[in-house]
């Protein structure tokens, strides 16, 4: 958190990552008063919100802040911050899609999107079936690998995934 | 030419007719590409939220073995694109930690040095290959289609030689092949990404794209992503606007006079149009 405090310092509170965020309609906190927040020192509020949830990574704020703040990447990190201590957003099915695609991605070094829908959705029967006749007109209009592919070193790639999560950054 | 080739995990699995599309134009181009081998999820904007550091490695990882090729990194896709350069980048302006990543890196015999340069593919067809070539190799030509040319977020944002709310790569291809350009204020907007399956707010992003669509009177929208690809596609249903979407490659590979059959399906929506 620290670290990120002292990214923002320079923030002058112009409100033009809240006017360029796609998903700013459906935040709780507005991105300027996010940062203000974490400035000012309120961490438990911030790490509440489902506003980084929300992040799509599509970097319209980072692009055009005055002060080329990264804040998508601030946005990156107060995820990391949240699940070491045990805060959970609001919304399941996110974290869940998240997890599901570090898991297939673990097991066969690459993805594979109808393994990774499944594990996102089994757990949430009534999205899954909303999902499923759109999975279904997918199948049918595509020509898609039924079977995933499995790198020829994913074993060392799980090895050495797990050793880079103790490297200091 | 020569370039080094990553496809990405979508290429591989679910858009065949992209990869398809892609590699057959090559071929007319004279582009040769070398697909790096053995490469790995690039970690895609997932990774980095959850862990930072597996993320780097997983980007830096692919870059070790491209490097290895000594060739431009191309893909064509954009959250690959953006993966890959943004841990390059990272990695250039932090060489502390590129020497721990290496450190992890070296025991599994890979090293990266920071030589390589990623590219989208759609830049080098239009910066590398150039007008004048394509222009010689066109046998059929769009002419009469009207596009929309649709970039979504990654691939001019946040790293790009083009303007990162403005790029026009995609109409300047689209123009050389003849198709009416109409003008898309929208073309750089966020598809809602991977958050779609799990936000409802997130149909508002496609919905407000599919409308300027419809609205101009294209007769389909023209992508270069995948991911935005099947969210423009999977959706309309739910939306109830309908529009062809069609990869860059496939007008280009039709342009080139390549069959039909090996474009992918999504040109078929297109038949109609199509000489």
């Amino acid at each position: 958190m620290e670290k990120i405090v002292d990214k923002i310092k320079i923030c002058i509170q112009c409100g033009i990552c809240s006017s360029s965020c796609p998903l700013n309609f459906a935040m709780d906190i507005p991105m300027r008063k996010l940062i203000g927040l974490i400035k000012a020192g309120y961490t438990k509020e911030v790490l509440k919100s489902r506003t980084f949830w929300l992040c799509l990574s599509c970097y319209f704020c980072k692009v055009r802040c005055p002060k080329k703040i990264d804040l998508t990447h601030i946005m990156y990190n107060l995820h990391e911050i949240c699940l070491k201590q045990n805060i959970l957003p609001e919304n399941k099915i996110t974290l869940q899609i998240y997890k599901a695609f570090i898991k297939v991605v673990n097991i066969f070094g690459r993805n594979f999107e109808p393994l990774m829908f499944f594990l996102s959705l089994y757990k949430f029967p009534k999205k899954f079936l909303r999902f499923l006749p759109l999975g279904i007109f997918f199948l049918k209009r595509k020509r898609i690998h039924l079977l995933p592919y499995k790198i020829k070193d994913s074993e060392n790639l799980k090895k050495i995934l797990k050793e880079a999560e103790s490297i200091e950054i | 030419m020569k370039y080094t080739y990553y496809p990405g995990c979508s290429l591989k699995s679910t858009e065949i007719g992209y990869e398809d599309s892609l590699k057959s134009s090559c071929e007319v181009l004279g582009i040769e590409l070398k697909e790096v081998l053995d490469w790995n999820c690039c970690g895609a904007t997932i990774f980095p939220k959850l862990s930072y550091k597996s993320y780097l490695l997983l980007s830096t990882r692919n870059l070790a073995l491209a490097e290895i090729y000594g060739e431009d990194l191309v893909t064509a896709c954009n959250g690959c694109l953006n993966a890959l350069n943004r841990a390059n980048f990272y990695l250039q302006d932090n060489k502390n930690v590129l020497e721990k990543i290496n450190g992890v890196l070296e025991k599994v015999g890979l090293n990266y040095h920071g030589k390589i340069k990623v590219r989208h593919f759609l830049e080098v067809i239009v910066k590398d290959v150039g007008e004048k070539s394509i222009k010689e190799k066109i046998k059929k030509g769009i002419h009469g289609i009207k596009v929309v040319s649709y970039y979504g977020c990654l691939y001019s944002r946040p790293f790009s030689s083009e303007d990162p709310q403005n790029p026009y790569y995609l109409e300047t291809l689209l123009k050389i092949l003849g198709a009416e350009i109409i003008d898309f204020p929208s073309k750089t907007n966020c598809c809602g990404g991977i958050l779609t399956i799990s936000e409802e707010n997130c149909l508002k992003l496609i919905k407000d794209i599919l409308e300027e669509a419809q609205k101009s009177k294209a007769d389909c929208i023209v992508t270069i992503c995948p991911l935005c690809h099947i969210n423009l596609q999977l959706y309309q249903k739910r939306i109830k606007i309908f529009m062809p979407i069609v990869y860059f490659t496939q007008l280009l590979g039709y342009s080139l006079g390549i069959e039909i059959s090996k474009l992918g399906k999504d040109i078929f929506s297109l038949k109609g149009l199509l000489k």
